[in-house]
């Protein structure tokens, strides 16, 4: 979401707390996960990512960023992140960098370029209508069976799927682009 | 580039078959449709891309509690409140500010010892709450105030605090489930099962407890696994481990059957299995009882897997090539030999 950088930032800068909290909400998972790239702890990382805003926050009225505020947080979080290994200390890192390495797999992550999948997957979660995302997060996220669904919500089979293929159309045309380049 | 064809798609049942939710008989049209059709292909292989990238994002936002997250940092926001420039719009403009004052202030306080007596009561005087399933019933599950999710097995009862106010998430769990916590280094999630405890900050594991026996499957993350009464008799389980609590020993072991979590995930597996062992697993997985009629038929080897398929769907796929019929009547299920 490429919004007006310099709206957002007034916004914030003149107190307003809920664009703020919109702001965090948009970008700290992606933050979290882009730190954990460097300092392989998710507390840690989530812990940088905190203080970050925390930061910001505190330093709203004398910020000046000329670049985007995507670019400049994601900056932020990457120096922010190699303070944490300076202070850790090479070796100690190295260690840390073997040791984690194997969990690498096991997070969901690597193949997630975290730049705009996430805004657009969620921009078009909330785009659908109520109804139709709330049936296919209970069919993706939480795996239950169409007929599950159906008896929870007390609506036919027949109306779990005519939403889920709503659902997958509306992914498909959002996500066109995106895995476009990744299949071609 | 192609024209957006999406108009003769039908995405219904692109999903129905991507979500695994069609029959064989279903199955085997479609894709014979697809091999057929190599536009229509493509836009189902995308589409099966689709749905990995969106499991993939809901992953990394499961990972990191925004909301727990959130209230951390707004706590620790100095003169946060300074600067708001919300204005309040007047809805009635009363000639008497005075009255409206004292309206005010007697709905405030009316309000307020109304939600100040349900809170007393809800959280001080009732703090615990509890949710049970009953023999053949799973995959019930329940969000916990700080955003963890338990689903429960059958025949499992889980005792919760409403609103995990000391400084350690402490629950009580009867039977099986699987947990997938939220992590929160400053309060310990910690589960009293049996004669055992868990501890985990933050993570996705299994408990399964009958009679004085207790076992811990790790999903991800790591977990301590100690007898309650002495903490420190204690073993860290880390992603896949298999840790059992039995007569107060304590053991940690890898888990080599692979249906182990079926219950939960609906994926089976058999490798030259005998049938009265594919059986165990289904009744585990959905919730059944199946019986044999004819002793014979319990050693007929099976080699198979299902992934969210439809119990009948099951049955069907076991009965045809040995020959067999089953009978359903509710949850018991008897199979027969055909006599034909």
């Amino acid at each position: 979401m490429s919004e007006d950088t310099d709206t957002i930032l007034k916004n914030i800068q003149s107190g307003n707390l809920q664009e703020f909290e919109k702001l965090f909400r948009e970008y700290y998972p992606l933050l979290c996960h882009y730190a954990l790239r460097f300092v392989r702890d998710t507390n840690q990382s989530e812990e940088i990512v905190q203080e970050l805003f925390c930061q910001l926050w505190e330093n709203r009225k004398t910020l000046k960023i000329h670049t985007s505020l995507k670019a400049y947080l994601y900056k932020a979080t990457y120096f922010n992140s190699l303070q944490v290994l300076r202070k850790r200390g090479v070796k100690k890192k190295y260690q840390e960098y073997i040791k984690n390495n194997k969990q690498e797999n096991s997070l969901p992550i690597d193949s997630v370029e975290e730049k705009d999948i996430h805004n657009i997957v969620n921009r078009t979660l909330t785009n659908l209508p109520d109804r139709c995302s709330q049936i296919f997060k209970m069919s993706r996220f939480e795996g239950l069976k169409y007929q599950e669904i159906a008896d929870k919500l007390s609506i036919s089979v027949k109306t779990v799927e005519a939403n889920m293929g709503k659902a997958l159309k509306a992914f498909r045309k959002s996500l066109k682009d995106y895995i476009g380049i990744i299949v071609l | 580039m192609k024209k957006n064809t999406s108009h003769k798609i039908e995405w219904e049942i692109i999903s129905k078959y991507l979500s695994g939710e069609m029959s064989a008989e279903e199955k085997l049209t479609f894709e014979k449709l697809i091999d057929s059709n190599p536009e229509y292909a493509e836009i189902v292989s995308a589409s099966n891309k689709d749905l990995g990238l969106i499991q993939e994002v809901n992953k990394v936002q499961q990972l990191f509690n925004v909301d727990a997250a959130w209230s951390a940092v707004k706590s620790n926001l100095s003169n946060s409140k300074k600067n708001n420039t919300l204005k309040a719009v007047p809805l009635f403009s009363f000639q008497n500010t005075r009255t409206l004052i004292q309206i005010a202030a007697m709905l405030v306080i009316t309000i307020g010892l109304g939600l100040a007596s349900y809170h007393i009561y809800t959280d001080k005087l009732a703090p615990y709450q509890s949710i049970s399933s009953e023999l053949y019933e799973s995959g019930k599950s329940i969000t916990l105030a700080d955003g963890s999710i338990v689903n429960l097995n059958g025949k499992s009862e889980l005792v919760y605090e409403k609103s995990f106010s000391g400084n350690e998430r402490r629950v009580k769990l009867t039977g099986e489930a699987f947990f997938t916590i939220t992590k929160n280094p400053a309060k310990p999630f910690i589960i009293s099962v049996g004669n055992a405890e868990v501890r985990v900050l933050g993570t996705s594991f299994n408990v399964n407890a009958s009679n004085k026996h207790v076992e811990v499957l790790v999903e991800t993350g790591k977990v301590q696994f100690s007898l309650a009464k002495e903490p420190n008799n204690k073993i860290i389980l880390e992603k896949g481990d298999f840790g059992i609590l039995q007569d107060d020993l304590l053991e940690k072991t890898i888990q080599k059957d692979e249906n182990y979590l079926s219950w939960k995930t609906h994926l089976m597996v058999f490798k030259a299995m005998s049938l009265q062992d594919v059986a165990k697993v289904i009744n585990r997985t959905y919730q059944v009882n199946i019986e044999f009629n004819d002793t014979a038929i319990q050693n007929l080897p099976i080699t198979t897997s299902f992934n969210q398929t439809p119990l009948t769907d099951v049955l069907e796929n076991l009965c045809r090539p040995h020959n067999l019929s089953y009978e359903k009547n509710g949850n018991q299920i008897i199979l027969k030999k055909e006599l034909k």
